[in-house]
């Protein structure tokens, strides 16, 4: 664990207790987990920290999930890993290689499923 | 015909006049040629005979003249015979005392009987429904705040005062069968103003009647589809709109689960997820309910005492998701004091077309906002839709309101929204419009205001 205790976790949603819900999942699986209400946000947090893992939502105000996955690629890095989590699919598998998106949850989630998703990139 | 008889009348004074006129100068000419004693048998013949070719000749001209009125007349009455009879509405004369007097082959063709059947020998009342006389006798009763018999004279009472009497009715044929009517029933009086009897003219309503229900259908077919067409624009926000409560809830089941067996936190983490599990599922049945609400078919709702911010809210809790996903920003100002007398699904039809138009409208403008504002005007509550569009062109803003017109691409719309939404609005008896002085496309709807304290009906 103390190897995955530095892993940076950045969750992003505009829904407040959705995002609590999956910090609280992940809470024991990364060192520091942080928060954004949209994209733009996130890709703030992105560019100063290191962040590891992002997940986001798809739809969002201000700066949705697409504008931030393309954002995510003018880094040009490897990290942050990519994660999606959408009520409603509107992303095709054109779309999500594009982005470079390792996966889309389909919300509700397997909560497991979505850990052992996320852990298997770290 | 009236003035055929004046004619006649004239020719006929005419006719006496002349006629008076050569007596009376046969009688001066014998009284002149006896006071000169000029008893000459020539020249009396003689003053005879040019008198009498005189009033030959007169009266020849005047026989002559009264023919040609006479034929006039006959045609006149054949005409008047045909544009009867071929007439489709059934055309019934009765006497004062009301016996048949005229049954045209309207009327034969309607009501199956021979005319020969009904002149003379019976009352109009045999063709109509006796409960419906009834009930007629009791309304004009109470109408013309006298006792009218139900019988011959509901159907003249109101004629016989020279009151237009207009009413649907159920005709019923020799056969039994029964169809609807409009009766229109005159009083025909003569020159003196003497009362000669009464025509009742009856249009048959069977066929108008089908039709009318026809329309009525499609007319409500028409309103449930626009409305199931702005609920499928609205589905895929509206799942989303779901499943994030869902997800929020099976997550944190999840970790509830994953807390109490592996022995972490204490009762009042437990008690807090708990929580937030019933808020959010609240917040699911809060979005299925105007949904069903929504569905439902609202045609025979009652108007209810309703709070237009609630109305508002409701329809937003419906379209908050596509607009959020749109990245379209939401601004409402409501006046929680005002209240309108409202079917609440229908105001929320109107609302959520609006919306859907606008989002539709403004889907390339890089800052994407709407702005819903209700306020009052003098009488009225106005609801107010603006979006950041900069306006309708005024060639297309002069058909907007026309059903079928649409600019949305096929299949997007049904051009049936604004129209449906006017209608709409108006049955609720205000007023729709497209606001043509407005800098950003708007469009806003006035309802009339009702007091804040008047408890619901329903």
């Amino acid at each position: 664990m103390s190897l995955q205790n530095t892993k940076k976790l950045l969750v992003v949603d505009d829904d407040e207790l959705m995002r609590e819900v999956i910090c609280d999942i992940f809470s024991d699986k990364f060192g520091k987990i942080f928060q954004a209400e949209n994209g733009k946000i996130a890709f703030e947090i992105v560019k100063k920290e290191n962040i590891d893992i992002v997940m986001s939502d798809v739809r969002m105000p201000d700066g949705d999930g697409i504008e931030l996955a393309k954002n995510l690629l003018t880094l040009g890095t490897t990290r942050p890993k990519l994660f999606m989590c959408s009520g409603f699919n509107d992303l095709n598998p054109e779309m999500i290689s594009q982005l470079k998106i390792i996966k889309v949850f389909e919300k509700p989630f397997d909560d497991k499923d979505m850990i052992q998703s996320v852990l298997a990139t770290l | 015909m009236k003035s055929v008889k004046m004619k006649l009348r004239r020719t006929f004074s005419a006719l006496l006049l002349r006629f008076a006129g050569t007596i009376f100068l046969l009688v001066l000419t014998k009284i002149i040629l006896a006071h000169y004693k000029l008893k000459n048998l020539h020249t009396d013949f003689f003053v005879y005979l040019t008198f009498s070719f005189i009033a030959l000749f007169l009266t020849f001209r005047l026989y002559k003249k009264l023919s040609n009125i006479i034929n006039e007349l006959h045609e006149k009455s054949l005409w008047l015979d045909a544009l009867l009879d071929s007439s489709n509405y059934s055309v019934i004369s009765a006497t004062p005392n009301g016996i048949i007097s005229t049954f045209n082959a309207g009327a034969e063709k309607l009501l199956g009987y021979k005319s020969s059947e009904v002149i003379g020998k019976v009352t109009p009342a045999i063709l109509h429904d006796l409960n419906e006389v009834v009930e007629r006798s009791k309304v004009l009763s109470k109408e013309l705040g006298k006792n009218i018999e139900p019988g011959f004279d509901v159907f003249v009472e109101k004629a016989k005062s020279g009151i237009p009497d207009m009413n649907e009715w159920t005709y019923i044929r020799k056969n039994g069968e029964r169809f609807p009517v409009r009766l229109c029933v005159t009083a025909i009086r003569d020159s003196n103003n003497e009362l000669m009897g009464f025509v009742g003219i009856a249009e048959d309503l069977t066929e108008y009647k089908k039709l009318s229900a026809t329309v009525d259908t499609q007319k409500a077919n028409m309103l449930n589809s626009a409305k199931f067409s702005i609920l499928g624009e609205m589905a895929g926000g509206i799942a989303h709109e779901i499943n994030t409560p869902l997800a929020i809830i099976s997550g944190k089941a999840s970790v509830l689960i994953e807390r109490i067996s592996s022995e972490k936190g204490n009762a009042d983490e437990y008690i807090d997820h708990l929580e937030k599990i019933k808020t959010t599922a609240n917040r699911i049945a809060k979005i299925v309910k105007g949904l069903r609400l929504f569905s439902r078919n609202s045609e025979k709702d009652p108007f209810n005492h309703t709070s237009l911010n609630q109305i508002i809210e409701s329809s937003m809790d419906l379209c908050r998701e596509k607009l959020k996903q749109q990245g379209i920003k939401l601004n409402i100002s409501v006046d929680n004091s005002i209240f309108v007398n409202a079917r609440a699904v229908e105001i929320s039809q109107v609302i959520m077309n609006l919306i859907g138009n606008s989002i539709d409208a403004i889907q390339n403008i890089p800052e994407k906002w709407i702005d819903i504002e209700v306020f009052r005007t003098e009488k009225f509550a106005r609801v107010q839709v603006t979006d950041c569009g900069d306006g309708i062109p005024h060639d297309v803003a002069a058909k907007i309101m026309t059903p079928f017109f649409t600019t949305k691409e096929i299949g997007k719309g049904t051009g049936l929204g604004l129209s449906i939404s006017k209608g709409i609005i108006e049955s609720h008896g205000g007023k729709f419009n497209y606001d043509k002085n407005s800098k950003h496309t708007r469009f806003y709807f006035d309802l009339p205001l009702v007091e804040a304290e008047k408890k619901s009906v329903a």
